[in-house]
């Protein structure tokens, strides 16, 4: 019989779950919502308690998925509603940010890892959503496009554009620094 | 330098994202381009860095987020279930041949059932008799232990009977549409809205699917706007009583009147001390108000076991607290409040209590802000029929406003909140903006989810109502 929400199968998955991801949800979520971890909280509770209600054969498989997407989307309402949220505005973001790097605000960290994932800040909102999946969640291309709503091309497309800035900004921020001019 | 057919294929062969066939001709032809291979291992050293130096976050949630989840997430005891939701576990198929000892512990197992039944209508039957009371409720009233249903006792005024009061009514395959009962002129107005099903003997054995029916009253003309720094306190009154199920009593041919008791000249007993209140659970939410855009609503929800001294006694009225924040709301009134029975026994039925509330402050703005308290929501005394977990003060039920609108509320908020606009519609309230027979359309959730037969149940009143008057 299949199980139904509110049964011991629930429980023990919505336990699981909660060990699982718990934190990463927040982390992702939060860095949807602006590094706003106590909003990323809330939106995470509600995705768990969505778990909750849900049939828990149908979720099981595919579970990581289904809880990034309910927390995206859960994201997406809330930025909505504050109005912060502008499609259009996300592609110009790149471009203002090129102009914005110089290579002696970045001195300090000479850690390739750090200065990466620094850089990352500055890649638009779409490039560092999948970044994020990929590098910090570990998830495949398929489970990308599953949450995101992309076809696993655009995801592919993404990361390779994504990397590619990441690595001209790198080589940018790495080369050494032009000789003062002589008195 | 020879370009790969797709350029993001070379970052796909450092994710390990391609497949075996298409990794080994992309490694080929990397063999081939000094500049392409330069390209990949600038890749690779960038990718490794970035999975090496990955954030971990370490957030987690607070622990009465957790332990909320956590409860939502426990399995809940079987008179926990919701009210008209009953899913009987699917019979086996009869086997053509059974051996000798699994027939015979079939047998035991059959008498044990009747048994059982015969005991727990035995059971039902004191709240269907209207002159009798039964002693082993009195004994009951006095306990203070749990509130599992008294047993049999061998005082309990004997009913000969032919006919034993039947189960609550199961739906039928096609429910008749919802009925209203005529305004009343009085107020507060009480609206009976019902869905009770035909009852035919060939659907008796079906699962029951529909809700059992609700009474909603609206209390508008009672309740005005209160100002809440003035008045910030609300105190109604709670009666258990009226989530006790709804049993058609058994036709009176086939009862035999018990002797008539010889009239005691001992004096009155004493009045039995109030039974303790036992709830399953309870919930406040918030959500803006369809039909006025200055006011949002609040609604809270108590869901009580209908098997508790409590329910079915003596109507007794409990003590239930409002108090809204003054700095948060400014006026508040209470708009209705619904009484759900429950369909037997040893489920649950639910009291929900509406409210409108002008917000004060920040909340006025639309922005969202999480954790605003709206009200503070306490029942003296209350038990709970499981333990809560968790540091918070489980007596005291805090409702936020989270600057949900409407059209995000959850489906059962917009279900009930559509009930109430109707309600209140037929009232012919003039406090009520732009309530409207359409706008009660659009506040219906949509039609997919458990609660489909219900709203379709109540847009299809609403259409046959508006076709009555005209509109269409």
């Amino acid at each position: 019989m299949a199980s139904s929400p509110g049964s011991s199968s629930t429980a023990d998955l919505v336990r699981q779950a909660l060990q699982d991801y718990e934190s990463i949800l927040i982390g992702y979520t939060a860095n949807l919502l602006g590094g706003d971890v106590e909003r990323a909280r809330d939106v995470v509770q509600d995705a768990f308690l969505k778990l909750c209600q849900a049939d828990p054969d149908r979720v099981r498989h595919g579970l990581r998925s289904w809880l990034f997407t309910v927390c995206r989307n859960r994201a997406f309402d809330v930025l909505r509603k504050d109005q912060r949220l502008d499609f259009a505005d996300w592609q110009d973001l790149d471009r203002q940010d090129e102009s914005s790097l110089h290579p002696a605000d970045q001195a300090d960290s000479t850690h390739l890892s750090e200065l990466a994932w620094a850089l990352v800040e500055q890649l638009s909102p779409n490039q560092q959503e999948v970044i994020r999946l990929k590098f910090q969640h570990d998830l495949p291309y398929q489970e990308i496009a599953e949450i995101t709503g992309l076809s696993v091309g655009n995801v592919g497309f993404l990361l390779h554009t994504a990397l590619k800035k990441l690595r001209q900004r790198l080589q940018r921020q790495l080369k050494p620094a032009p000789p003062l001019p002589a008195p | 330098m020879t370009a790969p057919r797709d350029p993001t294929d070379i970052t796909a062969l450092v994710l390990d994202e391609l497949s075996a066939e298409a990794a080994a001709a992309l490694r080929h032809q990397l063999d081939a381009d000094p500049e392409l291979e330069s390209i990949h291992q600038q890749t690779t050293v960038l990718v490794h860095a970035m999975q090496q130096g990955a954030p971990t976050p370490s957030d987690l949630l607070h622990p009465a987020q957790r332990q909320r989840i956590l409860h939502s997430a426990a399995p809940a005891p079987r008179r926990a279930l919701p009210s008209g939701k009953t899913t009987p576990p699917a019979l086996r198929p009869v086997r053509s041949a059974w051996p000798r000892r699994l027939s015979q512990l079939a047998a035991l197992l059959t008498v044990g059932g009747v048994c059982f039944w015969i005991g727990h209508s035995q059971l039902v039957r004191p709240s269907v008799a209207t002159n009798q009371k039964s002693p082993a409720l009195d004994a009951t009233n006095s306990a203070t232990a749990s509130p599992k249903p008294p047993p049999a006792t061998a005082n309990r005024p004997a009913l000969a009977q032919t006919d034993l009061p039947p189960a609550p009514p199961p739906p039928s395959a096609a429910p008749r549409p919802v009925q209203t009962a005529p305004l009343a002129t009085e107020s507060p107005t009480d609206l009976a809205l019902t869905a009770s099903p035909a009852r035919t003997p060939e659907v008796a054995a079906r699962p029951p699917t529909d809700p059992p029916a609700f009474k909603l009253h609206t209390h508008l003309a009672a309740h005005p706007f209160t100002d809440a720094a003035r008045a910030p306190k609300l105190d109604l009154p709670l009666e258990p009583t009226r989530i006790r199920p709804r049993i058609k009593p058994p036709s009176a041919d086939n009862l035999i009147a018990a002797k008539p008791a010889p009239r005691s000249t001992d004096p009155a007993p004493p009045p039995a001390p109030r039974p303790p209140l036992y709830i399953h659970a309870w919930r406040a939410d918030t959500a803006s108000c369809p039909w006025d855009s200055e006011l949002r609503l609040l609604r809270i929800t108590v869901q009580l076991p209908a098997d508790q001294a409590a329910a079915l006694g003596n109507s007794t009225q409990y003590p239930f607290e409002i108090d809204f924040d003054p700095n948060n709301v400014r006026r508040f009134r209470l708009l209705g409040s619904s009484d759900q029975p429950a369909p037997e026994l040893r489920q649950a039925g639910r009291l929900t209590y509406w409210f409108e509330y002008s917000p004060n402050g920040a909340l006025r703005d639309r922005a969202l802000h999480p954790g605003r308290r709206v009200a503070s929501i306490r029942i003296p005394n209350v038990r709970f029929t499981t333990t809560p977990v968790g540091p918070f003060d489980d007596g005291l039920l805090t409702a936020e406003d989270r600057g949900i609108e409407w059209t995000q509320a959850r489906s059962d908020f917009r279900l009930e909140a559509a009930r109430l606009g109707l309600a209140l519609l037929l009232q012919g309230s003039s406090s009520t903006g732009n309530l409207n027979a359409d706008l009660i359309l659009k506040i219906l959730p949509p039609a997919s989810g458990p609660l489909k037969p219900e709203r379709d149940r109540l847009a299809n009143a609403l259409r046959q109502l508006a076709t009555l008057v005209g509109s269409h």
